[in-house]
C-alpha cells in the first residue's frame, strides 16, 4: 500500500513536467509562438514582413467562382480582377481592367477597352476572348443572373476590346460587371473552380487545403507595379469567433474578418489592435414577411412591425457599433435617398402596440424563421424579445442553412423570417432585380404587386443619373409604404488587425484590397 | 460458438445498422445539397442541372447501395461540395485529429493511472486528500471551460502556447508538440479524471478481498500486492471505461477542433453537415462509429482476458 | 463486477446510510443547495431573466447583483433559471435513462432474442455516442430543450442496460441464487429478492457520473449551435457565450460554472460514499 501512498506527488510533477516540456521546447527549438515559425527565411528587406496571415470566420467556398454563392469568399477579389470597380463613396464604376468604355446613342451598345498589359498568373496575356468567356459563363450560372438577362450578345471586337449588346436599354449593366470576376478561358471549369484558378489579381492561387487553408502568393506580374506587398497570404477559415479572436491576440494571425461585431469588444481600447470598418456591406440582414399569411396581409400589421423592431440596439448589441441603423435596405449614400427615408421608422413600442390593435391582431401568434447562426440568432432573440413588446405572440423556428435555402427558394417560409440578402447595397434596381426577398415578380414576401413591377421598368430605362435617384427616392418610398421587407442594420464589413498592419483598404462591397498593404516585421 | 466470435459478429451488425441509420438519418434531416450550394436565388434549372450531376434524383435504395459498394471497396466517391474524392479530403483532415486523439489518449490513460493510484492510496497526506476535491473539481468542468482558460492563461497573458490551429508532425515535430499541448490537455483531463476515480474505487474494492488480504498476511511486500494482486484483478472495469473513454474523447475532439481552430475530421464532418454534402458525412459517421465499435469491441475481448468468468458468463447466458 | 457484495436477507439499504457520512453529507447538502437556488431562487428574484434592455455586459450593480448579458438580460435570474433547465437534462432526463436502460438490461438478460436486439441497440448508440448523436438528432427534430433532453437519455441508456445486464448475469451464477432456484422459489422473487437490489446499486453508483456527462453533452452541443437556443437560459450556453466575455465580463462565464461545479461536485460526493458504503 505505501506503493500507492508514495504516488500523490507524481500525478502534479507529471503536468509540472508536461508544461516544463512545452516551455523547454519553446526555449531550446524553434516556437510556434515566434511570429515568423514554419516561415521559410524570406529574401525581403527587414523593414516589411514577407507575409499576412489571415484569420476568416467563415468557411472559404471556392468551388464556383462565376456562380458566386452565398459563401463566395470576399478574398476571392485578391485573386481575380473584374472589369470595372465601384467608387465607395458614390458607387460609380471606376476603370479596372476596362479602361474606359462608351456608350451607343441609343443606349443599346456598349464597347469597353481593356487594359493591354495584363497578364494572368500563368503568364499568358488577358485577351477579349477571356472577357466574353466569363460574361457567357456569368449569364449562365452566375448568382446575379437576372441582371444579365437583357445582354443580347458579347463579343470580342478586337484583341483587347469587348462589344456587348443590350435586347433593352439597362441602367445597371455595370453593377454586372463591377460583381463578375474575369477568369481565363482555357483553364477554368465551373465546380471544380478550386483546382482551376488561374486569375489576373495582386495574387496568385496556390493551393486551397482541406476546406480549410487557402495559400495565395505575390503575382509578379501585376498590373499595377510594385504592388503588391506580400510575398505570399494564408487564409485560414476558423468559424469561431473566439478561436480567431484568439489568433490575433496571440500573433498567430495578423488580420481577422467576418467575427461578428459584438465580439471584436474585446480588442476595444487595446493600442496592440486595430479595428476598421469598411462602412460597407455586400450581405444586410432583414426581417422578411410574408404578405400572403396571415395576420401580414393587413398594412398595419406590417407597419407595426417596423415601429417594434429596435434598430438601434440591434446595431449596438448584435454588430457591437460596426452597422448602421436603417429603415431602407440600401444604402444612405444611393443616389435619391433622403435622410428622412433612412430614418422614417424609429422604435416605437407604443405605436406599434397601437396599429396591431387597431388592425385586431394583437397577441397574434406568429412563426418566425432564421438560420442557425451566432449572428441570425442573436438577431432572432432581440427581434423576438422586441416584436413580444408590442403584442406579438412570437414561435422561433432555428433551421441550418441548407435547410432554410429550399424554403427560401420556393418561397414556402410561412409569417417572418430574419435572413440575409445580397445585391442591395450595389444598387436598389439591382437588388430588387435579383435579391430573392425583394425580387420583382418571385419574392419570398409574396408581393405581386403591378406597382413595384412597374418601379422596375421604370428604373432599367432611367437614362441619366437623374432619373436613376428620381426612380430610387420613389421605390424607396414605395418600400417604406408598403413595408413587407423591413430592414434592420446594414452590417458593415469589419475587420480587427494588429497594429503593425498598414494600409487596409476596402471595396464598396466591403471586401479586402490589400494590394497597398504592408506589415511591419 | 466462441466467445470472441460471438462478439465480432455482434459488432459486424452493428456496423451494417449503422450505415443505414446514417443514410437514412442525413436524408430525413430537412435541406438538402442542390440548396445548400446555390444560393437562394438559383432557379429550377440550375437546381435540377446540379440534382443531376450529384446522381440525388436517383431513387434512395441504389444511392445507399453505391455508396456501401463504394465505402467497402475503399471509394466512397466525390464529395458532392469539392467534386473531390471523399478519400481524399479525409486523408487531409485525418491527421490532425489522430495526432490529437493520440496524445489527449495517452495522457488520458497516464494521468487516469496515476491520479488512481493516488486516489486509492491509504495512508493519504495533504496532498492526496486535496487531490480528491481537485479531481472532482475537474470532472465538473467541461472540455469548453478549461479550453478557453487555457488558452488565456498560455497563449494570451503568457505567450508561450498557441493559441489554436496546427502544424504537421512529421515535417515539424516540434512545432506540433506545442500546438498540440493545449488541446490535448483540455481534452485529456476530464476523461483521466473518471478513469482515476473509477480505478480508485476498484482498487479500494479487490484490497478487501480476500485473496489480497491473505497475501498481505502472509507478508508480501506492498509493491507486489499493489502490482501482482491489486492492480490486474482491477483492471477490467478500468479497461472498459477506457474504451468508453476514448470514443468518447472524439466527439470532445469535435469542441477542441473548434475552439483551438484545428481542422480535423470534427470540423469536416460540421462543414459537411452543413453543406449536406452526403458522401463526406456518411463516410465520416461510419468511421466514427466504426472506431467506436471497434475499441469496444476491443475493450470487450481484453476484459474477457483478464477475467475469464465473464467470457464464461457470456457463452454460458440462456440456458 | 462492482456488484458483488451484497448478498442475501443482510442487506443495509445502501443510500440512508451514505448519508451518514462526512462525504455523503456534504454532497446532499451541496446538491440540495443547488437545487432549491434553481426551485427558489426564481421565486425570490424580481428580475425576469427573458427581460432585455440597453445595458448591454454592464457591470454588478444593485439591480442586476451579477450584471447583465449581452442583450441586457440580468444575469442572476438567468444563472438560476439555467439550473432549472440543468436540472431538467440532470435529475430527470438521466435517472429516466437509468430506469429505462436497466429494464431494457434486465429484458435482454431474460430472454437471448432479446438480449442480442437489444444489446446491438446498445452498440449503436454507443457508436453514436453524445455528441454525435446530439448532432443526429438536433438535426431531424429542431434544436433545443427537447433534442438535448433526448440526446441526454438515449446518451445514457447503455450505460446503465450494459451494467444491469452483467449485474444480472453475476448474481443468476451466484450460488445462492442458483440455490434458490432449485430449492424452488419462484423465478420472479428471485429476481426481485437477489437481482434486483444489487443492479439498482450498479444504477445508482453510475448515476453521478452520467450527470455530470449530461452536463457536458448540454453544453458541448451548445458550442456547436445544436444546444438549447436562446433565450431559453441554460448553464452550458452561459458558459459558451460567457466565456467570450472572459475577461470583459468574468461574472457572465464564472457564475454559472460555479453553479455547475457546485452540482457536479455534490452528486460525485454522494456518489463516492454511496460506492464506500457498499464496500463496508
Amino acid at each position: 500500500m505505501s506503493e500507492a501512498a508514495r504516488l500523490p506527488g507524481l500525478p502534479r510533477r507529471g503536468f509540472l513536467g508536461l508544461s516544463a516540456g512545452a516551455a523547454l521546447l519553446a526555449a531550446g527549438c524553434r516556437s510556434a509562438t515566434d511570429p515568423e515559425a514554419g516561415a521559410a527565411p524570406g529574401g525581403t528587406a527587414a523593414a516589411s514582413a514577407p507575409d499576412l496571415q489571415i484569420v476568416y470566420g467563415s468557411a472559404p467556398d471556392p468551388t464556383q467562382l462565376l456562380h458566386r454563392g452565398p459563401d463566395t469568399p470576399a478574398f476571392v477579389n485578391l485573386v481575380l480582377d473584374r472589369l470595372v470597380d465601384l467608387d465607395p463613396a458614390t458607387l460609380q464604376p471606376v476603370p479596372w481592367l476596362a479602361t474606359s468604355w462608351e456608350w451607343s446613342a441609343d443606349r443599346l451598345k456598349l464597347v469597353l477597352k481593356l487594359r493591354e498589359d495584363v497578364t494572368f498568373h500563368d503568364g499568358h496575356a488577358l485577351e477579349a476572348d477571356d472577357v466574353v468567356f466569363s460574361l457567357v459563363g456569368a449569364t449562365k450560372s452566375s448568382q446575379v443572373k437576372p441582371l444579365l438577362e437583357r445582354l443580347a450578345d458579347v463579343k470580342a471586337s478586337a484583341r483587347n476590346e469587348v462589344t456587348l449588346t443590350l435586347a433593352k436599354p439597362t441602367s445597371n449593366l455595370f453593377d454586372a460587371l463591377a460583381f463578375n470576376p474575369v477568369v481565363d478561358a482555357r483553364t477554368y471549369v465551373e465546380g471544380r473552380a478550386s483546382d482551376t484558378v488561374n486569375g489576373t489579381g495582386p495574387f496568385g492561387w496556390r493551393s486551397f487545403k482541406g476546406g480549410n487553408q487557402l495559400d495565395l502568393v505575390r503575382n509578379e506580374r501585376y498590373w499595377q507595379s510594385g504592388r503588391p506587398r506580400f510575398e505570399r497570404i494564408t487564409v485560414r477559415s476558423v468559424t469561431s469567433s473566439q478561436a480567431a479572436l484568439s489568433a490575433l491576440q496571440s500573433g498567430q494571425g495578423h488580420l481577422i474578418g467576418a467575427v461578428p461585431g459584438r465580439d471584436l469588444k474585446v480588442l476595444a481600447g487595446n493600442p496592440g489592435f486595430t479595428v476598421q470598418s469598411a462602412k460597407a456591406s455586400y450581405q444586410q440582414a432583414f426581417l422578411g414577411v410574408n404578405v400572403a399569411s396571415k395576420p401580414f396581409d393587413d398594412l398595419r400589421v406590417r407597419q407595426a412591425l417596423q415601429y417594434a423592431v429596435d434598430r438601434e440596439r440591434i446595431v449596438a448589441q448584435v454588430y457591437g457599433g460596426h452597422a448602421e441603423a436603417s429603415s431602407l435596405p440600401w444604402p444612405s449614400n444611393t443616389p435619391g435617398v433622403t435622410p428622412d427615408q433612412v430614418t422614417r421608422y424609429r422604435h416605437d413600442p407604443e405605436k406599434a402596440r397601437g396599429l396591431l390593435r387597431e388592425a385586431g391582431a394583437e397577441g397574434a401568434r406568429v412563426p418566425l424563421t432564421a438560420a442557425n447562426s451566432p449572428v441570425f440568432s442573436s438577431l432572432v432573440e432581440l427581434v423576438k424579445f422586441d416584436l413580444e413588446q408590442a403584442g406579438f405572440g412570437v414561435d422561433v423556428q432555428l433551421l441550418d442553412n441548407a435547410a432554410i435555402q429550399p424554403k427560401i427558394q420556393q418561397g414556402t417560409l410561412e409569417g417572418l423570417f430574419v435572413a440575409n440578402h445580397g445585391m442591395v447595397s450595389v444598387s436598389p434596381l439591382s437588388g430588387i432585380t435579383v435579391s430573392g426577398p425583394l425580387q420583382v415578380g418571385r419574392n419570398t414576401s409574396h408581393v405581386t404587386d403591378p406597382a413595384y413591377a412597374d418601379l422596375q421598368a421604370r428604373a432599367f430605362a432611367a437614362a441619366d443619373e437623374q432619373a436613376r435617384a428620381d426612380v430610387n427616392h420613389e421605390l424607396s418610398e414605395y418600400l417604406l409604404a408598403q413595408s413587407f421587407h423591413i430592414t434592420l442594420a446594414h452590417a458593415w464589413e469589419t475587420y480587427a488587425f494588429a497594429s503593425s498592419v498598414r494600409d487596409v483598404s476596402t471595396s464598396a462591397l466591403g471586401y479586402l484590397k490589400l494590394t497597398d498593404t504592408r506589415r511591419d516585421a | 460458438m466462441p466467445y470472441w466470435t460471438r462478439k465480432a459478429a455482434g459488432a459486424l451488425a452493428t456496423l451494417w445498422l449503422a450505415s443505414v441509420a446514417v443514410f437514412l438519418l442525413l436524408r430525413l434531416a430537412p435541406g438538402d445539397p442542390v440548396s445548400a450550394a446555390l444560393g437562394a436565388e438559383a432557379d429550377q434549372e440550375q437546381r435540377d442541372h446540379l440534382g443531376r450531376q450529384l446522381g440525388v434524383d436517383r431513387p434512395l435504395p441504389v444511392q445507399y447501395l453505391t455508396w456501401l459498394g463504394g465505402l467497402l471497396g475503399g471509394d466512397p466517391g466525390l464529395s458532392f461540395h469539392y467534386r473531390e474524392p471523399v478519400t481524399r479530403m479525409i486523408g487531409q483532415s485525418l491527421g490532425s485529429t489522430l495526432q490529437l486523439a493520440l496524445a489527449a489518449g495517452l495522457l488520458m490513460l497516464v494521468l487516469g493511472l496515476l491520479l488512481g493510484a493516488a486516489l486509492a492510496a491509504e495512508r493519504r497526506g495533504r496532498l492526496a486528500r486535496a487531490l480528491d476535491p481537485l479531481t472532482t473539481a475537474v470532472l465538473a468542468l467541461p472540455v469548453y471551460v478549461t479550453a478557453v482558460l487555457f488558452v488565456f492563461v498560455f497563449a494570451v497573458l503568457l505567450r508561450v502556447l498557441p493559441a489554436g490551429g496546427e502544424k504537421d508532425l512529421f515535417t515539424a515535430p516540434d512545432l506540433a508538440l506545442q500546438y498540440l499541448a493545449l488541446p490535448a490537455v483540455a481534452l485529456a483531463l476530464p476523461g483521466s479524471v473518471v478513469l482515476a476515480r473509477l480505478l480508485a474505487t476498484e482498487l479500494r474494492r479487490t484490497r478487501q478481498e480476500e485473496f489480497v488480504l491473505t497475501a498481505i498476511a502472509k507478508g508480501a511486500p506492498p509493491r507486489r500486492i499493489l502490482l501482482r494482486h491489486v492492480l490486474p484483478n482491477s483492471l477490467a472495469p478500468f479497461c472498459v471505461e477506457f474504451g468508453i473513454t476514448l470514443g468518447e474523447l472524439l466527439g470532445g475532439a469535435v469542441v477542441a477542433e473548434q475552439l483551438f481552430a484545428r481542422h480535423g475530421l470534427g470540423q469536416l464532418l460540421l462543414d459537411a453537415i452543413n453543406q449536406r454534402d452526403y458522401p463526406v458525412a456518411q463516410t465520416l459517421i461510419m468511421l466514427a462509429v466504426a472506431v467506436a465499435v471497434t475499441v469496444q469491441l476491443g475493450s470487450e475481448l481484453l476484459v474477457g482476458r483478464l477475467d475469464p468468468r465473464i467470457a464464461r458468463a457470456g457463452t454460458g447466458e440462456g440456458r | 463486477m462492482s456488484t458483488t457484495t451484497a448478498v442475501g436477507g443482510s442487506r443495509r439499504p445502501a443510500l440512508p446510510a451514505a448519508l451518514r457520512g462526512r462525504r455523503g453529507r456534504t454532497g446532499a447538502v451541496l446538491v440540495a443547495l443547488v437545487v432549491l437556488l434553481g426551485l427558489l431562487g426564481p421565486l425570490l428574484l424580481s428580475a425576469d431573466p427573458y427581460q432585455q434592455g440597453r445595458e448591454a455586459l454592464a457591470g454588478p450593480s444593485w439591480e442586476h447583483p451579477l450584471g447583465t448579458d449581452e442583450v441586457g438580460r440580468d444575469l442572476l435570474a438567468r444563472a438560476l433559471y439555467g439550473v432549472r433547465i440543468e436540472l431538467l437534462v440532470c435529475l430527470l432526463a438521466v435517472p429516466a435513462a437509468a430506469v429505462l436502460g436497466t429494464l431494457l438490461g434486465l429484458l435482454g438478460g431474460l430472454n437471448r432474442l432479446l438480449g442480442e436486439a437489444v444489446q446491438r441497440l446498445f452498440d449503436l448508440l454507443l457508436g453514436f455516442h453524445g455528441l454525435l448523436l446530439g448532432l443526429a438528432i438536433a438535426l431531424i427534430v429542431r434544436p433545443g430543450l427537447g433534442s438535448v433532453v433526448v440526446t441526454v437519455v438515449l446518451s445514457a441508456l447503455p450505460a446503465f442496460g450494459r451494467q444491469a445486464r452483467a449485474a444480472l448475469l453475476a448474481q443468476l451464477a451466484r450460488d445462492h441464487v442458483v440455490a434458490a432456484r432449485v430449492l424452488g422459489v419462484p423465478r420472479g422473487r428471485t429476481l426481485r429478492r437477489y437481482v434486483l437490489p444489487n443492479v439498482t446499486d450498479a444504477a445508482t453508483a453510475l448515476l453521478a457520473v452520467a450527470m455530470a456527462h449530461a452536463a457536458k453533452i448540454e453544453g458541448g452541443l451548445s458550442v456547436l449551435g445544436f444546444g438549447i437556443q436562446p433565450p431559453t437560459p441554460s448553464l452550458g450556453t452561459m458558459i459558451n457565450t460567457g466565456s467570450k466575455y472572459l475577461f470583459l465580463h468574468p461574472g457572465y462565464a464564472l457564475a454559472p460554472v460555479l453553479l455547475l461545479g457546485l452540482l457536479v461536485f455534490g452528486l460525485t460526493l454522494l456518489a463516492d460514499s454511496f460506492n464506500r458504503e457498499k464496500l463496508r
